[in-house]
């Protein structure tokens, strides 16, 4: 393939050789990430066509599989993201190769836990693990909770060492913290610029490793109690306690898969388009705002719970409202102003960004109405929460890392994309839209969410969205394929100098 | 009751002498290399870790831990946890911060520890071996038989030093494993298969291994109770090691190392 056959600018390319085993490691994050993706896709099928009537899944089964579906697609998605991040900034960043590959074992291994507890332990509580439910669960042992609990200390673990490892590498190559942030530049309303500026993708690396390192630290907290319990050290665990620190845990767990991945439309989509993407004033304070407010909206999920003090419950809806809109207004603004007359050219990545967009829209629009309060009561427990979550992953998060490892092989592999795979794109597209809007549909039936057995008059959606779910499978599949036969090329591209250097 | 046990120790003469004989013998080669001008600090840590191996697998074996392994599981599984997951590593370590390269060994032995010790045998025979020896019937006849029982024993540390060899060695010639990524992918299989084996005993809803219910004194719901915790400390313990294993092995790459080097 010669240069001019690129589908991307080569004066914007983003990764660096030389570095070339934090890159190996980053890929390895995101091959592991999309992987797992697919695994838990299937089970998410198990799911709709048991909820369509077409297959007979026992209570007890479909809990574990929901279980497993829920926690392994927020695991999977954010390992993806990780590996992207990482990429991203492994151009400009020394990051260690030794510490990103312990983190992923440790994280896989945590991963492990979940799944034997919930294949073979029998565990059906949910994600969430909402204590004291999983605890005192009929159709499963305490070892089974206890093994969750394990799952979730090791996920929390690796998610930790690589945060930390990622604030340290950022503090370190830009001086400080504060320049990692671009504080000076940001507190003198863009006036001084003394520092030199990290780029987007840096800016929002350091984001997410300090809402991760809080996200991870919460995790701990919850657990410490839980296992002082089962040792007979304590006698019980406030209830409210656990919930709030288990979706301050979780939720920031899924909010940053999402967060993240907008990262990566900053380091890629100039590449596509032309078109530089610098760190600008508005960039610089969204992406500062988010620390805060990406902690703050996970207290939309406790609006039923009538113990929650009130100032929480107002934060929850606050924090909400406003963590939307400088990621909505800054990001999305930013990333169609990039494409518009660019003349860039339609490739997978492209397509999948632009569906990101799309998802993060409407996914966005879902999520700020069940942060409502008033809605929230209605709606928060049909299959409305479902579909404004399914938006964000299918069509945002996962959509956005998908683009990436694009990127990736675009730049670095010898072996350019199919001719059909752009419309395994759009497909997936089709696929993931109209899978999504059946949830929205269900849910504005106040179809319920997280029941095993739907009434026959429920199952209609559940019906019209398994051919949209076979569709959305059948293009993963399809653009796996193609991924997968550039992969080896690009992985061997990272052991070369690059001509560029 | 718990001064009992922690008194209870089971002296094995003719285990004391093999391990004397082994520490001898490792003594001799190594005072033979060091003579010869290896690093002495290296050589060192060598003779520290291969002690170090020996006494854990003697306190294993003759401690309270193993004087109590035909009463209650969970000592069991404590015993060769500390065979497979310490003492080997510990011996292996010990072994080849001596031997180096290897290029001292006859041709024919170097060619069979790189047969055993190549990553896609080395991990079928600590598999096979882990998974053989906890079926029913296998670990009934270890139990009711010492010889059997010994051969048990020694069959998890001889498969578990293949095992932890292509990891350990990777700086070296001989069966390591030269890249990162295969080194994770590795160490997790290997996390992977004993931990399945330990949630299938922590989940199991009856006794796998009769025997524990007929000790005087014993239920089938103590002997369950104890199964659960067997399979805890496999499943749980064993996923510490294999972090910390992957804290210590996962270095940078080889060839990476190599280049610069070079």
């Amino acid at each position: 393939m010669t240069a001019a056959e690129r589908t991307v600018s080569t004066t914007l390319l983003a990764h660096d050789r030389s570095n070339g085993a934090a890159l190996r490691a980053s890929m390895a994050y995101m091959v592991a990430g999309l992987g797992s993706v697919l695994l838990m896709g299937l089970l998410g099928l198990l799911m709709r066509l048991d909820q369509a009537g077409m297959l007979v899944i026992s209570p007890a089964w479909f809990y574990r599989v929901m279980t497993l579906h829920g926690s392994g697609m927020i695991a999977a998605v954010l390992l993806a993201a990780l590996g992207g991040i990482a990429a991203a900034v492994s151009a400009t960043t020394p990051l260690s190769a030794r510490a990103l590959w312990i983190a992923l074992f440790v994280y896989l291994m945590g991963n492990g836990f979940v799944i034997f507890a919930t294949l073979v332990g029998g565990f059906g509580g949910g994600w969430t693990v909402l204590y004291p439910l999983p605890e005192h669960g009929i159709v499963w042992s305490l070892q089974a909770a206890l093994a969750i609990y394990a799952g979730y200390f090791f996920v929390a673990l690796g998610l930790l060492l690589f945060c930390v490892h990622m604030l340290f590498a950022m503090a370190r190559a830009h001086g400080s913290l504060a320049k990692a942030l671009a504080w000076r530049f940001l507190f003198s309303l863009g006036r001084d610029k003394r520092d030199a500026l990290p780029r987007p993708a840096e800016l929002i690396a350091v984001v997410i490793a300090i809402d991760g390192i809080a996200a991870a630290a919460a995790g701990l907290i919850y657990l410490v109690p839980l296992f002082a319990q089962a040792s007979g050290v304590i006698t019980s665990v406030d209830a409210l306690f656990a919930k709030n620190f288990v979706l301050l845990f979780g939720h920031t767990m899924a909010n940053l898969s999402i967060y993240i991945t907008a990262g990566l439309v900053y380091a890629a989509l100039p590449a596509y388009t032309g078109r530089a993407w610098p760190t600008t004033w508005p960039v610089a304070a969204a992406w500062n705002l988010i620390i805060p407010l990406m902690l703050l909206n996970y207290s939309h999920h406790l609006y039923a719970d009538f113990a929650q003090p009130l100032g929480l419950q107002l934060l929850g809806e606050i924090g909400s409202y406003a963590v939307a809109l400088p990621s909505f207004i800054v990001t999305i603004i930013g990333a169609l102003a990039l494409i518009y007359r660019s003349g860039m050219r339609w490739t997978v990545a492209p397509i999948l960004y632009a569906l990101g967009l799309w998802g993060w829209v409407f996914g966005g629009l879902g999520a700020l109405l069940d942060a409502t309060i008033p809605v929230n009561q209605v709606m928060h427990n049909t299959l409305w929460v479902p579909a404004h979550f399914h938006t964000y992953f299918v069509l945002g998060a996962l959509a956005f890392a998908l683009a990436y490892l694009c990127f990736i092989l675009d730049d670095l592999s010898d072996i350019s994309e199919r001719r059909g795979a752009p419309t395994a794109a759009w497909l997936y597209g089709i696929g993931g839209a109209g899978f999504i809007l059946m949830f929205f549909v269900s849910g504005a039936n106040s179809v319920p969410r997280r029941f095993a057995v739907h009434l026959t008059e429920w199952q209609v959606y559940a019906r019209m969205a398994v051919p949209f779910v076979l569709l959305l499978a059948l293009s993963l599949a399809w653009l796996s394929w193609d991924l997968a036969t550039r992969f080896g090329s690009a992985w061997q591209a990272t052991r070369r100098p690059f001509a560029g250097q | 009751m718990i001064d009992r046990f922690v008194w209870e120790w089971e002296w094995q003469l003719p285990l004391i002498g093999t391990l004397a004989i082994a520490e001898l013998g490792f003594v001799a080669v190594w005072a033979r290399r060091t003579s010869r001008g290896c690093h002495e600090r290296r050589s060192s840590r060598a003779l520290a870790l291969f002690t170090a191996g020996l006494l854990v697998f003697a306190l294993s074996v003759m401690s309270p831990i193993g004087a109590n392994d035909e009463r209650l599981l969970s000592m069991h599984m404590i015993e060769h946890d500390l065979l497979m997951w310490v003492t080997a590593p510990l011996l292996v370590s010990g072994s080849l911060a001596l031997v180096a390269d290897g290029r001292w060994l006859p041709a024919s032995l170097g060619r069979s520890i790189a047969f055993l010790t190549h990553p896609i045998v080395a991990f079928t025979i600590s598999t096979v071996l882990l998974w053989a020896w906890h079926a029913p019937a296998a670990y009934g006849l270890a139990l009711a038989n010492p010889p059997v029982h010994g051969v048990e024993h020694l069959s998890f540390l001889v498969a578990y030093i293949i095992f932890w060899w292509p990891l350990i060695a990777a700086p070296f010639v001989l069966g390591g494993l030269q890249s990162s990524a295969a080194r994770v992918g590795y160490l997790l299989a290997g996390a992977m298969q004993s931990g399945l084996l330990g949630a299938l005993l922590t989940f199991a809803t009856s006794p796998w291994y009769p025997h524990y219910a007929l000790v005087p004194g014993a239920t089938v719901a103590s002997a369950l109770a104890d199964q659960r915790l067997a399979g805890e400390i496999m499943w749980y313990s064993g996923a510490i090691v294999f972090a910390l294993a992957a804290a210590l092995t996962l270095r940078a790459p080889v060839r990476e190392s190599v280049a610069v080097a070079g």
